[in-house]
């Protein structure tokens, strides 16, 4: 492994590359079909419908069970895994505290999943935190600022399929101003990897200066 | 004398305040969502196309009956084309519905096949994706159902509309979190429906009345959207420091922060220094 000093001059190099990945188009409309299909296979319609849009008859209604959500049944991450920069780590559980600061985990080799908001896999946001560097040295999430479109990521789930992510944005911004778009709801499974970046500024409101957020979205290809 | 270090001064703070914003790049989504959903209680499977903006053959999606509603895809921004055939129809025949549907970055809809079958028509709905206020949910009702006829609808006692048609979506309305009943009362001697279900802070949901095919009502609850259950005040620390050597610091910031704070260092040496001149001249 290189050292910390090669490390960084490594990132100079190429500069950062925000990239903006634009998405699938024909692999999610087949991923459509099959979310279609197998809606209506679950559903015991008596599929009496005669074929035509204007039928005087009444029309057969698909009796699919009741879907009422009660306490979800958390799938909690277990390991993630970015192979492309050899990351493999215990996922621990942390919540968002009332100050509403993003919490990170006391162990630099670990990385913490905010138990606030979904789990990865599930609908929504999740957000997985780890840290650049420790007292004396590269931590978990040192090379997460190498990551570009269509890196992978592994969550392993408890007591589900582990799921795989690709990398479709890597975007930077001062800690003290999280952008809503970064953290706020979403309407799909969306996995956000953040750790800290920019100068590390001394004093009582120390630290790193910036956060990096790689945003990833579940991979076409299934596991 | 005094007065240009202060001045220096002044300039070393506008950079560095510069150069923070610099830093800060704008968080863009690189793509849209859209779902479709077929929620017209007398209207029969259809097939159903969607056409990208790109001219590519349409995909078809056989056989969509009703109550069926897809989870979101991710497509990229631009202007698709949502149409409903009858099952098993050509593709080349007229669609009984269709409709253009704007896919903004970063946005998500609903393209619906709604009302009763003899007045079917494709609906754009925009949904929420903003973040609910703390301890609370968003929600909003689609009337979907033909038995419950004109209603009043009222979730965790709020009402959410007083009177409520077939084929009518209500506005969202953040709702405290925990198990809330939903009320549906026919204002038109249909079926009613009370039903209850838990509301998860930070989530958006679509709440869809539903006919079932024995004549009463049911409810389908959509998650239109997830999240924290509050957004971050601050970003992470997560760093310890461990790679940060004060030679290197320009390195990190990527935006002549060395610069600067070698800047910052001249200007308070310079100001000691005139200080100390003004002091001695006195």
């Amino acid at each position: 492994m290189s050292t910390a000093a090669h490390r960084r001059s490594a990132r100079l190099a190429p500069g950062f590359t925000f990239a903006g990945v634009t998405m699938i188009g024909l692999a999610a409309v087949v991923a459509l079909a099959w979310l279609f299909s197998t809606s209506v296979s679950r559903s015991t319609s008596p599929s009496s419908a005669p074929p035509s849009l204007y039928p005087s008859a009444p029309t057969a209604t698909a009796t699919a069970t009741a879907v009422v959500p009660g306490p979800a049944t958390r799938a909690a991450p277990v390991t993630v895994s970015v192979p492309s920069i050899g990351v493999h780590a215990e996922v621990t559980e942390l919540a968002l505290p009332p100050d509403g600061r993003i919490p990170s985990p006391a162990d630099p080799t670990a990385v913490g999943w905010l138990s606030d908001g979904p789990a990865p896999g599930e609908l929504g946001t999740a957000v997985l935190v780890g840290h650049l560097d420790s007292d004396n040295g590269p931590a978990v999430f040192a090379q997460l600022y190498e990551l570009g479109a269509g890196d992978l990521v592994v969550v392993r789930r408890h007591g589900e399929e582990p799921i795989r992510f690709e990398v479709s944005q890597v975007s930077r911004y001062p800690r003290t101003e999280p952008p809503e778009d970064a953290f706020g709801p979403s309407p799909v499974p969306e996995l956000r990897l953040v750790t800290c970046d920019g100068p590390f500024l001394s004093g009582p409101s120390g630290g790193y200066r910036d956060n990096i957020v790689v945003s990833a979205l579940p991979s076409e290809a299934g596991v | 004398m005094k007065k240009t270090a202060a001045v220096v001064g002044v300039l070393v703070c506008q950079l560095l305040l510069g150069g923070s914003l610099l830093a800060g790049l704008a968080w863009a989504s690189p793509s849209g969502y859209l779902r479709l959903a077929h929620l017209s209680p007398d209207a029969p499977r259809v097939d159903v196309y969607l056409e990208g903006p790109r001219g590519d053959e349409p995909t078809k999606v056989p056989g969509v009956g009703y109550g069926v509603v897809s989870d979101y895809l991710t497509l990229p921004a631009g202007t698709y084309t949502v149409a409903m055939r009858p099952e098993g129809t050509s593709a080349s025949a007229p669609a009984a519905v269709s409709t253009d549907v704007w896919v903004e970055s970063g946005k998500a809809v609903t393209v619906a096949g709604m009302g009763a079958l003899a007045d079917l028509r494709l609906e754009v709905l925009v949904d929420d994706l903003s973040q609910p206020a703390e301890g609370t949910a968003a929600v909003r009702v689609i009337h979907a159902s033909a038995n419950l006829g004109t209603a009043a609808v009222s979730v965790g006692g709020r009402q959410l509309a007083t009177s409520a048609a077939l084929g009518d979506t209500t506005a969202y309305q953040d709702l405290p979190v925990g198990q809330v009943q939903l009320t549906a009362t026919s204002l038109s001697g249909g079926r009613g429906l009370s039903e209850s279900l838990q509301l998860e802070p930070g989530t958006v949901y679509s709440l869809a009345v539903l006919d079932r095919p024995s004549g009463g009502v049911r409810l389908r609850a959509l998650v239109d959207a997830a999240g924290l259950d509050r957004v971050p005040a601050v970003g992470a620390d997560a760093g310890y420091g461990g790679l940060a050597q004060p030679a290197e610091a320009s390195d990190r910031g990527g935006s002549g922060l060395g610069l600067v704070a070698g800047l910052l260092a001249a200007a308070v040496a310079g100001t000691a220094l005139l200080l100390r001149r003004s002091r001695t001249a006195r």
